[in-house]
């Protein structure tokens, strides 16, 4: 992983506070688990029907049947709870998550997401994605500012299927973190090295820089 | 008295499965997904099924061997995207898949088992997974009707189980 990508998901951990319930979508979201501390108050809930996601485990010491969404060997804490997926989504749809951060192939300026569907070439579908992007009580997207090919994730709107609409509040990406308010994109700190100019630049919608110093995020 | 034993040998427990029956199939990736009972669907050659189940696992593993067979005609599943095989079998159109979102599909299986019609939501508004669907005016809001999904017969792994069914 680059240190731009490593420094964005380190970021991201800081919007955990303590006391949430937070699910970390599948992908970089997932990755966050490493950068909270060992003690840090939290209560991590995965869709297939755990709250109280205790650290991951290694294939040898791992119960094979303990698993998060993304299919990782993870383990329990104390207090964790068990349950299946209709009470898992309960959880989800009734307004208990505090906080879901998603993956994104494309995020737009009025708090679009896409992430479930290329039509005709990668099609995953959307496993619990839609019910997280609709109902967690705040939506955080982590991403790549561009994609593969060069071109802007974020964008005025989404070219690709939509999860939900209208739903994130915020992106955090390789080169900013970016608020969408009811203006559009707004740039609220800056990757290490990189200008406001540049952000802009990467941004195929208009991206609003406030006329105040702009924080710089170093990871960890 | 005493409840009845309903333990039967596995090619006899599974017999009966015809020709364009719907399967449900338990598991979320490798965990609860009964390989044992898929792989003797597969061997009595039933054809044509319509399996819902949460995901298409993954190659070479669980019902990626019905699909890899051409056993399946229509998945319902919320999420395929480890099995690379399913998802191209559904671009090539040699099967038909109907995407649910993970919660929705539970709750459907649910309705079905507890014997209602279907369920209202609000879940995939604004996006194509509504698209076609009836919706009901209810306290200003038109909600989705998300039919109730039955099957022949479902397929579970459990790790024990007593001659009644009881199952852990």
């Amino acid at each position: 992983m680059s240190d731009a990508k490593a420094r964005m998901i380190a970021r991201a951990a800081r919007e955990i506070a303590p006391g949430m319930v937070v699910n970390l979508g599948i992908g970089l979201p997932t990755k966050v688990v490493d950068h909270l501390a060992a003690d840090f108050p939290v209560c991590l809930h995965t869709e297939n029907g755990l709250t109280g996601i205790g650290p991951t485990c290694p294939p040898d010491t791992a119960d094979r049947n303990l698993i998060d969404a993304g299919g990782a060997y993870v383990s329990t804490l104390p207090g964790s709870a068990f349950f299946d997926s209709a009470v898992s989504f309960a959880l989800v749809r009734s307004g208990r998550l505090d906080l879901t951060m998603l993956g994104a192939f494309e995020v737009s300026q009025t708090g679009d997401l896409a992430n479930w569907k290329i039509p005709g070439k990668f099609s995953p579908g959307a496993g619990g994605g839609i019910e997280l992007a609709q109902k967690a009580r705040r939506v955080v997207v982590l991403t790549a500012h561009v994609d593969r090919a060069g071109n802007s994730k974020l964008k005025t709107a989404c070219t690709l299927p939509p999860t939900a609409r209208g739903r994130v509040a915020r992106v955090f990406t390789d080169m900013a973190v970016i608020d969408v308010g009811p203006e559009g994109f707004v740039l609220r700190e800056l990757a290490r090295g990189v200008g406001a100019a540049e952000v802009a630049e990467a941004t195929a919608a208009p991206l609003a820089v406030p006329d105040t110093d702009i924080p710089t995020f170093q990871g960890r | 008295m005493r409840l009845p034993d309903k333990s039967a040998a596995l090619a006899e427990a599974m017999a009966g499965i015809e020709d364009g029956a719907t399967i449900m199939v338990g598991g979320f990736g490798v965990p609860g997904t009964p390989f044992t009972l898929i792989r003797e669907l597969l061997r009595q050659g039933a054809r044509e099924l319509t399996v819902i189940k949460n995901d298409a696992n993954e190659p070479d593993m669980g019902i990626d061997h019905l699909l890899a067979s051409g056993r399946v005609a229509r998945l319902v599943a919320s999420h395929i995207g480890l099995n690379p095989r399913a998802i191209a079998m559904m671009n090539a159109g040699e099967i038909e898949v109907e995407f649910c979102a993970q919660g929705i599909l539970a709750e459907r299986i649910r309705a079905g088992g507890a014997g209602l019609a279907a369920i209202l939501t609000d879940i995939g508004d604004g996006t194509e997974l509504a698209d076609g669907k009836p919706r009901v005016e209810l306290d200003g809001r038109a909600l989705i009707v998300e039919t109730a999904l039955r099957a022949d017969v479902a397929l579970i792994h459990a790790d024990r189980a007593d001659t009644f069914g009881n199952l852990a």
